[in-house]
């Protein structure tokens, strides 16, 4: 089996740094996770049993991640965003203020979605992951992440529509974000009925 | 053949991304077309796709790509980067090329360490490292800059958190180049949670950890020897008769100024400035 190399790591840094945020919803503790989750994979050699680098690093960050949270260390923490607030992402990455925003609220939104549901998005739409691969990491069925998926996408664009600016030209999320769902129903929308909940 | 709500979700997810195998895109999209709810949602799935791939020109900030990348590369433990390549004085540089198992299994002995036991023995270790490059080097000729010693501060602990000053309320019962490390729990929020002891450019860095309830972190270092130069470009802020300068507004904060001729760093991520020299000067106020 394939060791891993350290030195083709930083490669995925960029990835991995967004796929952070999204989870911890705060760019400061996206860094100290994605830290944290580079310094475990350092510790010792790796092999690869079967899994590409990108999914073996995000195996791991997902691990830290919930280890972090059973700790109640790190926790998502999803606030209105205005201009204010915003701090600059990363100067080399060139993002004019209105991007930075709009990332910002793109990051709330997503981190203030249920922890399965961020899971699944995270690992596709974030980490770019196959719904196969992100079914390994997520230990479930491939059908139930593209469920996931779809749940995680409805609630992420309800979330940002109904963020809208106000007088003082600041944006203010106006739907609650971060409720859990019943945990004992997979087809319990996340934000509001969907459109194709009784559609045969 | 009618499809269960939760397969037609799966379907319309993956037809938003993709991923839906060619023989079942054909079907989906014929039904997408007649149905209009069907149509509406897969739009929302398509938006939610394009919005979270925007995310996309997000990079990494320089300091943590530049952790990760001496970290790889074996020079340095992960969170090191601000220290720069001098932080582990103690660890010996890499002889060219070595396999990289032995590059691996080097980094583990740099990387944190999970118990308190053998963080307390490692702290010990590094104080007594540290003292006898001191001694016998008499420091380095090239004094590090604030921004590398800085850097300590945003490191774990490695040694147990100060008990407070049985004699001073407002102060630890702990010290470095003769200055107390101060007290900042009770109203101020921030409680003392640990230490550690860094050379930086053969330079004896002694931090001391603070964190609020929101898990928030300070590193408090004070630099042994004479101060170091202020960088070119931080603000200059006067507060209570002491002279700040901000090196960093955000990401990491980080906010230097000289006492008893030595150079005291506070460093934080997501704690502004204003709150650092808040601290710093507040038995001054």
């Amino acid at each position: 089996m394939p060791a891993l190399d350290p030195e083709s790591l930083p490669r995925h840094l960029d990835r991995l740094y967004r796929a952070a945020w999204a989870l911890c919803g705060s760019p400061h503790e996206a860094e100290d996770l994605v830290q944290e989750t580079f310094a475990r994979v350092l510790a010792r050699p790796r092999t690869l049993r079967g899994q590409d680098e990108l999914a073996y690093l995000m195996t791991v960050l997902r691990n830290t991640f919930l280890t972090d949270r059973r700790t109640a260390t790190r926790r998502p923490r999803v606030s209105a965003t205005t201009i204010d607030e915003i701090e600059p992402v990363d100067p080399r990455g060139g993002e004019r203020p209105e991007e930075a925003l709009q990332s910002q609220e793109v990051f709330a939104a997503i981190a203030g979605l249920p922890e399965r549901y961020r899971l699944a998005l995270v690992a596709c739409d974030i980490a770019g992951l196959s719904h196969r691969e992100a079914a390994g990491i997520l230990d479930t069925k491939e059908a139930t992440v593209a469920t996931r998926l779809f749940r995680a996408r409805a609630f992420v664009v309800h979330a940002l529509e109904s963020t809208s600016p106000s007088k003082d030209g600041h944006a203010h999320a106006d739907v609650p974000v971060g409720e859990d769902l019943p945990a004992s129903r997979e087809d319990e929308p996340p934000a509001r009925r969907l459109r194709s909940g009784s559609t045969p | 053949m009618s499809r269960e709500p939760e397969d037609i979700h799966a379907a319309l997810a993956a037809l938003a991304d993709g991923t839906l195998p060619e023989q079942e895109r054909e079907s989906m999209l014929a039904r997408v077309a007649e149905t209009p709810e069907l149509a509406a949602e897969l739009e929302d799935q398509r938006r939610a796709v394009m919005l979270v791939r925007s995310l996309e020109r997000v990079e990494a900030p320089a300091l943590l790509r530049r952790s990760v990348e001496l970290a790889a590369k074996g020079e340095a433990a992960v969170g090191d980067a601000t220290a720069g390549k001098g932080a582990n004085a103690g660890s010996a540089a890499a002889p060219g090329a070595r396999h990289k198992r032995e590059r691996a299994s080097r980094r583990s002995s740099s990387l944190r360490l999970p118990s308190r036991l053998i963080a307390g023995v490692a702290f010990a270790a590094a104080v007594v490292v540290v003292l006898v490059l001191v001694l016998t080097t008499g420091g380095s000729t090239s004094a590090p800059t604030v921004l590398q010693a800085s850097g300590a501060g945003l490191r774990t602990a490695t040694g147990a958190a100060p008990a407070e000053s049985p004699h001073n309320p407002h102060l630890l019962a702990v010290s470095a180049a003769g200055i107390s490390y101060p007290y900042w729990g009770g109203k101020l929020g921030w409680k003392a949670v640990g230490a550690r002891t860094d050379s930086v450019g053969g330079r004896m860095v002694t931090t001391v950890l603070y964190a609020n309830s929101r898990a928030q972190r300070i590193g408090y270092s004070i630099v042994a020897g004479p101060a170091l130069a202020v960088p070119a470009g931080s603000t200059s802020v006067e507060r209570h008769g002491v002279g700040f300068d901000v090196i960093s507004h955000a990401n990491p904060t980080i906010v230097t100024w000289r006492e008893g001729g030595h150079t005291c760093i506070l460093t934080a991520r997501g704690v502004g400035a204003g709150t650092l020299m808040h601290l710093a000067s507040w038995q001054r106020a």
